[in-house]
């Protein structure tokens, strides 16, 4: 399963970072997330789902299922 | 539910929602107020249409900056600038408040709500603002920024008294006098920095204003001065109040003060639901550039809108169940750090603040009791919500031993402050090196 962040939707509200810090970071310009490490290992799929449902702009997704549905 | 007062602002006015996301108000020479979650997100994204400018020589538009009504005599920092001049001393200042900073500084946290919390613990009462909720803020954002911590009980003290006095009032007087008092010294410290260079790489924020390039040239000493009240006056008393808040609904909600004890991971996304249900700023202004409309209202150019961010907050739309607060409420799309470019830039060190603390009284403090009736919510809610004061009692405990000396009149850096703060300013010069282009390796 891979994390994407689509950052023509970003705002930068940071929720995907309360809910899976490591894999995001910020960019100082405009302080909209990135995506640090895209593959998201198992332990982290539900933080992982918690990050995509919770943007309030709908910026995150999951990509490919690793035994997870969403 | 808790009394709809006890939550702030947001919950007073949500019966606007659905009826008048935007009106008109007389009052203040006249301004917009806008409640609704689209309409507010629409202005708050526009920044070239409504503009955040506080004009004090009248150089410009005359534009009367974030306030209504405007009580401003020079900007309040970069909140109340438009691009480009805002986006220089942003992008110059927000290395030091990524997450992976806060991540350096939360030893610092967790170090400072040790030892406060110990401060009281042996007593078995305390007044929660003035002891915990207060100093914690202000001690971390002081280190941050680099201001001497000799002065961080009259700084807190000055930005708390500042945000619970009645307007004309002998208390406002006094916080005047107090924030005056503090802005004088900042005057003198920032001379000094500018006047002193240690040649090194800048160590904290102060140094980052007083000795690097931004935008372009160096601040005038006054700019400086303006983005130091921003910092600690956004810093402070803000954070402060979303603590209050959490702590005061926790004493009145004990299966859920103990649910969250027993699961402190779970403390992230109860803070975003207090942040929401009691957003510590209520709202911010805006002056329209050009005629506009928004939701039906037609705005001229230089009228002015105040974002009621707490009460976009309670939008049904956009929230089932506003008047309930939810720990588990996810998403959570509140508006309490504003949003677009002004976003608050220390929404990541307030976050870890607010996790660390309460994490820390409900670990320490388990049984903690309020007495409500002389739980006192601010006079004036146009900008700031929180409370006066919360008196506290517990059953006793024993200290457990920290670095900082919350009574040693002089502190110093502890050795955690001077390894986050060393962590950063690597960190930072990394991320120059990454991003800006002209950098060339070494």
């Amino acid at each position: 399963m891979k994390l994407e962040i689509d950052d023509k939707l970003c705002q930068g509200h940071a929720m995907c970072i309360l809910a899976v810090p490591d894999p995001i970071d910020m960019d100082p310009d405009d302080g909209h997330a990135f995506v640090v490490q895209a593959e998201v290992p198992p332990e982290l799929a539900d933080a992982a789902e918690m990050a995509r449902a919770g943007c309030p702009e709908q910026a995150v997704s999951l990509v490919g299922s690793s035994g997870r549905t969403s | 539910m808790a009394a709809p007062g006890s939550l702030g602002v947001g919950a007073v006015i949500a019966d606007r929602h659905g009826k008048w996301p935007v009106a008109y108000s007389g009052a203040h020479d006249g301004f917009w107020s806008v409640v609704g979650h689209d309409a507010l997100k629409t202005i708050a994204l526009d920044d070239q249409t409504f503009s955040s400018d506080f004009d004090m020589n009248n150089e410009r538009k005359g534009y009367l900056g974030v306030g209504v009504p405007s009580v401003s005599i020079v900007p309040f920092g970069f909140l109340e600038m438009d691009n480009p001049e805002h986006a220089y001393i942003r992008r110059a200042l927000i290395p030091r408040f990524s997450p992976t900073a806060i991540k350096q500084w939360c030893p610092v946290i967790q170090d400072l709500a040790t030892a406060f919390v110990d401060d009281v613990l042996e007593k078995g009462e305390s007044a929660f603002i003035d002891e915990i909720a207060s100093p914690i803020p202000a001690v971390i954002t002081m280190m941050m920024l680099g201001a001497p911590l000799t002065r961080w009980k009259a700084w807190a003290h000055a930005n708390h008294l500042q945000n619970i006095s009645e307007p004309g009032s002998e208390g406002k007087k006094q916080g005047e006098q107090e924030m005056g008092a503090m802005v004088g010294e900042l005057i003198e410290i920032i001379a000094e920095r500018r006047a002193n260079p240690h040649g090194g790489e800048p160590k904290d924020m102060l140094d980052v204003m007083c000795h690097t390039e931004i935008g372009g040239r160096y601040l005038r000493e006054e700019e400086i001065m303006w983005h130091c009240v921003l910092i600690l006056a956004g810093g402070l008393d803000t954070t402060t109040s979303a603590m209050d808040c959490a702590v005061k609904w926790f004493a009145e909600n004990p299966g859920e003060r103990a649910r969250l004890r027993a699961h402190p991971e779970k403390m992230n996304v109860a803070i975003e639901e207090f942040l929401r249900a009691c957003s510590p700023v209520t709202g911010l202004a805006r002056t329209a550039t050009c005629p506009v409309e928004v939701e039906g209202q037609q705005m001229a150019e230089g009228d002015r809108l105040v974002m009621h961010f707490a009460a976009a907050n309670y939008d049904p739309d956009v929230f089932d169940d506003p008047h309930t607060v939810d720990l588990e409420r996810w998403p959570n799309k509140h508006f309490s750090f504003g949003h677009g470019v002004h976003r608050c830039i220390g929404l990541h060190l307030a976050r870890a603040t607010l996790e660390i603390t309460l994490n820390e009284v409900l670990k320490r403090m388990p049984d903690y009791e309020i007495d409500h009736s002389r739980a006192k919510i601010y006079p004036d809610i146009s900008i700031n919500f929180g409370w006066i004061d919360l008196p506290m009692t517990f059953t006793a405990g024993s200290r457990v031993g920290s670095d900082f000396d919350v009574r040693n009149a002089e502190p110093e850096l502890s050795k955690a402050a001077v390894a986050a703060s060393a962590a950063v300013t690597e960190l930072a010069l990394a991320e120059l090196d990454e991003f800006d282009d002209e950098e060339e390796p070494s």
